[in-house]
């Protein structure tokens, strides 16, 4: 692939990303920050893709790992908001809906947490889950349905 | 037919069971009101999640650095050209004088054209 086929195809992704990156970091500018840099990653990395695997899945483990490099860094600074470090208690009453979502997931398993992140806000197929997180397509639709529940049974208990 | 199992409601919500099992799927559905109750509640709750997800949505200024395709500067053909119109107007020079200005014609084109090429990056 080219790197003018790469920017043809990361384009359309570039939204999502950044709203998936929004969920991770909970902040605009670090997601910004953190697409771009998985821009330029995935260029750099553009000569060993597989032209087999789908894209997507694996453009977003490169923006995933991003993420985590970019939360890594922040918690190292010190700069970090409390919230990435201990998950919250409870959800703040004034937040919008996609941060309630975000924070209900934020108190789930790291696994749990990761495929909700990529199925909801990435919008990501099971064949680039299954090549995203580097798990077998059959585990994919178990792990999250389990994590649907999870999320379920946390957003009940935010109700409450 | 092999039993539904709970997970593969959430295969059939996404789109990702075989054609066949979708067909005992529904069938099952169609006679299992706990089984189309649970069905209903992960798919009402996928609607909700996914229009939230939607919301955190935006365009980032996002900026690939491309390596530009390789162009002719106008410079670099205007040193060919003027090599060209000197060894026309010099048939007397010698093999050794003309080759090294060739040399020194082509090296001076591929520096004026990286030189426009950096200043244009810039």
């Amino acid at each position: 692939m080219g790197e003018e086929e790469y920017g043809r195809l990361l384009e359309p992704l570039l939204c999502q990303a950044a709203g998936y990156a929004c969920s991770i970091l909970r902040d605009r500018h670090q997601a910004q920050d953190a697409v771009q840099q998985a821009a330029l990653r995935g260029l750099e990395r553009i000569r060993t893709f597989d032209e087999n695997r789908p894209f997507k899945g694996w453009w977003f483990a490169i923006l995933r790992h991003c993420c985590i490099d970019m939360l890594r860094e922040l918690k190292a600074s010190k700069i970090v908001n409390l919230e990435y470090v201990d998950p919250p208690a409870a959800v703040p009453v004034d937040v919008s809906d996609w941060e309630r979502l975000s924070a209900c997931m934020l108190q789930l398993s790291a696994d749990h947490q990761e495929i909700l992140r990529l199925k909801y806000f990435a919008d990501l197929s099971y064949r680039e889950l299954a090549d995203s997180l580097s798990i077998p397509q059959g585990t994919v639709m178990s792990r999250l349905h389990l994590a649907r529940n999870a999320l379920a049974a946390k957003m009940r208990e935010e109700k409450r | 037919m092999k039993p539904i199992e709970p997970i593969e409601l959430s295969g059939y919500l996404d789109g990702e069971l075989e054609p066949d099992r979708v067909r005992e799927l529904e069938a099952v559905l169609d006679r299992d009101p706990a089984l189309r109750a649970d069905y209903e509640a992960l798919a009402n709750a996928d609607r909700d999640w996914k229009s939230a997800a939607r919301l955190a949505a935006f365009v980032p200024n996002t900026q690939l650095q491309l390596s530009k395709p390789f162009t002719h500067s106008p410079f670099a053909l205007a040193a060919v050209l003027a090599l060209l119109v000197v060894l026309r107007m010099t048939p007397k020079l010698t093999d050794v004088f003309a080759w090294g200005l060739v040399l020194h014609a082509t090296v001076l084109g591929i520096a004026l054209h990286w030189v426009v090429r950096m200043a244009r990056e810039d």
